[in-house]
């Protein structure tokens, strides 16, 4: 018979202890290894997302809306901002690509965005069938769009005013006509639907003469339920309108040098009516107020885990004195003091890795629901992954933990007088 | 074979207990008389290594125990002796097999299972293998204890007051058992007890 074999059926002949500290540990251990997974995937897709792009410029207001919105397609636009100041932004002999967005459009829930052949710097856009658009009212689909839209080439759909499906501004005048398809990036492309800027000025020239435009050149604060076109000009003159008196939404623009970082977003920021806004340092901003969550979340896990640790310290204290004949009968039969050690450490060993594993199945089905009930259109794409480097630490950590916690009352064995045990003192 | 000589014990702040001098040759089986409270569980210890003597040696099968380091002494003990406690005391998790085996784990012998399911036979406690320690009857877990101590084939058995708790005719079946299994392992077998009716059982005796 081995030691763990005997280690076992002491655990499962305390089953109310044994599963007490088991739900512990595996609480405190699944909470610890779903923070940890999901911090890790989170971070990963605000990064990937970030796509080279070294500032975003739009409307003043909040920089990290602009960038979510802008980037990653998750928050209303901060408004419009007119193209002739974009344009000459973009002649500035820093920038390296500038790429101008037009946003505001949904069809089911899937962002349209329009913008020009620049985009092709940020993002890897390659059809998988069809080709990339070229002239207005013709749109390319995201991989992820595709499928969840169930669009193929040819197909014609009407875009939605605003950036949720409910609103019930349909743009029934113009369709969108399906020309191809993009491979998968893994980036927030995946879930857009791409367009030129012309289809969205195209679709929203109709129906400007129904709602009252805001003044030219003058970028608005973009609604929270989108209600007005941001993409509004002044209609009376609309058929004089040269391109370069039209607005846009934002820009994504590269710089050729990290000089650019230092100059470029002071310069929009105090000389123009734009802002800019740097993803990199705004999405720190944004993980670290996240990552004070989970470290609250993470310290109150590790302290569920001290508490499963001191649950095993004092199940084993109890035990031990209980069953401090069994142990002297174990001398008996010629057991050293450490062979008994090991034997009382192994059932510390069996709960602790249990727990672990235990935790580390709640954590991923946690997962699972996460994932469920993700909306589809979500940019986050979460993953149920094995054990990453860092879980593997945590494992060893409260492996370690267990057999502190184990080791403490274990080793009184070695103050067992068998003797006196024995003669029932 | 178990040899005793010139042992003394002293508990802390107490005088020194005098134990008289003690042979028994290979296979012999002897009995050790004594009132209660005159050291009878501690002469026991002494002999199979549990307990320290003050003054005096004891030697199994020609080994000196106090001349073993406490490892040695354990290993020593796991092999060659087989104890029979006053109280019977067994693991409470394990069943009734396990605990036999138990008593194997930690010699290097490698446990004799058919031997084991004799003894179980012979001990009329065979079909109760799976069940636990604790849900026998005391007569049976009398029995067991003895078995345990037989599991390991030690070459000494030593018996703490194995028929205090029984009647006239158990307590004359449980030295038959005890002496018939002995024998039939080749073990020196030392009863030590304060029971009068044993002592016509056995041809040897010695008293405190």
């Amino acid at each position: 018979m081995n030691a763990l074999y005997i280690a076992w059926k002491n655990l499962v002949f305390r089953p109310l202890s044994s599963l007490l500290t088991l739900l512990l540990l595996a609480i405190g251990a699944g909470i610890i290894f779903l923070i940890i997974t999901l911090s890790s995937q989170l971070e990963k897709s605000f990064t990937s997302n970030l796509a080279n792009t070294d500032m975003v410029v739009g409307a003043k207001g909040s920089p990290l809306q602009l960038i979510l919105s802008s980037l990653y397609h998750i928050d209303a636009p901060t408004g419009n901002i007119p193209m002739a100041e974009v344009l000459s932004l973009k002649r500035n002999p820093q920038v390296k690509h500038l790429s101008m967005l037009a946003l505001g459009d949904n069809y089911a829930g899937y962002r349209i965005v329009g913008t020009d052949d620049q985009f092709a710097n940020f993002y890897e856009l390659k059809p998988a069938s069809g080709s990339l658009w070229s002239e207005p009212m013709e749109v390319v689909l995201g991989s992820e769009a595709a499928i969840q839209l169930q669009l193929t080439l040819a197909d014609t759909f009407y875009s939605i005013h605003g950036l949720d499906q409910e609103n019930d501004h349909r743009h029934d005048q113009s369709a969108f006509r399906v020309v191809g398809i993009l491979k998968p990036t893994g980036t927030v492309v995946d879930q857009l639907i791409l367009t030129s800027l012309q289809s969205i000025w195209k679709v929203h020239e109709s129906h400007d003469h129904e709602e009252s435009a805001s003044s030219e050149g003058q970028p608005h604060v973009h609604s929270e339920d989108c209600e007005h076109d941001h993409h509004d000009h002044d209609h009376e003159h609309e058929e004089a309108e040269v391109e370069e008196d039209r607005e846009v939404t934002s820009a994504l623009v590269m710089f050729k040098s990290s000089l650019g970082n230092v100059t470029i977003p002071r310069m929009v920021n105090e000389q123009t009516g734009m802002q800019a806004a740097l993803p990199a340092i705004e999405i720190n901003r944004l993980l670290s107020l996240l990552g004070l969550g989970s470290k609250l979340l993470s310290a109150l896990a590790w302290l569920l885990m001290l508490v499963a640790g001191l649950s095993l310290f004092i199940a084993l204290y109890n035990s031990i004195k209980e069953r401090r004949y069994e142990m002297a009968l174990l001398r008996t039969f010629g057991a050293s003091p450490f062979k008994v050690l090991v034997l009382l450490l192994n059932e510390a060993i069996i709960l602790t890795l249990a727990g672990c594993v235990l935790g580390f199945a709640l954590s991923r089905v946690a997962m699972l629901i996460l994932i469920a009930n993700l909306p589809s259109q979500s940019m986050y794409q979460f993953q149920i992954l094995g054990p990453q480097a860092e879980e593997w630490g945590i494992i060893a950590a409260s492996f370690v933990l267990g057999l502190v916690a184990a080791l403490l009352p274990a080793l009184r064995v070695y103050k067992i007088d068998v003797s006196r045990t024995l003669s029932g003192e | 074979m178990l040899e005793a000589r010139s042992l003394q014990f002293a508990y802390p702040g107490q005088k020194s207990i005098l134990f008289p001098d003690l042979t028994l040759h290979t296979e012999e089986q002897g009995i050790l008389l004594g009132q209660s409270g005159k050291g009878k569980t501690t002469f026991l210890h002494m002999v199979s290594g549990l307990l320290k003597p003050s003054q005096g040696h004891v030697f199994v099968n020609g080994i000196e125990l106090s001349q073993l380091s406490a490892r040695e002494l354990d290993s020593f003990r796991g092999e060659q002796i087989g104890l029979m406690f006053q109280k019977p005391v067994f693991a409470p998790a394990l069943s009734v097999w396990e605990n036999l085996l138990l008593a194997c784990s930690f010699s290097s012998k490698s446990p004799d299972q058919v031997y084991m399911k004799d003894l179980l036979s012979l001990l009329n406690l065979s079909g109760k293998e799976r069940r636990k320690p604790q849900q026998l009857s005391s007569g049976e877990q009398q029995r067991l204890s003895l078995a345990r101590a037989l599991a390991h084939k030690p070459s000494l058995i030593l018996a703490d007051e194995p028929t205090s708790a029984l009647d006239d005719e158990n307590c004359e079946k449980v030295i038959h058992l005890l002496k018939k299994s002995c024998a039939e392992a080749s073990a020196t077998l030392l009863v030590v007890t304060h029971d009068q009716r044993v002592k016509q059982s056995f041809q040897r005796s010695f008293t405190l």
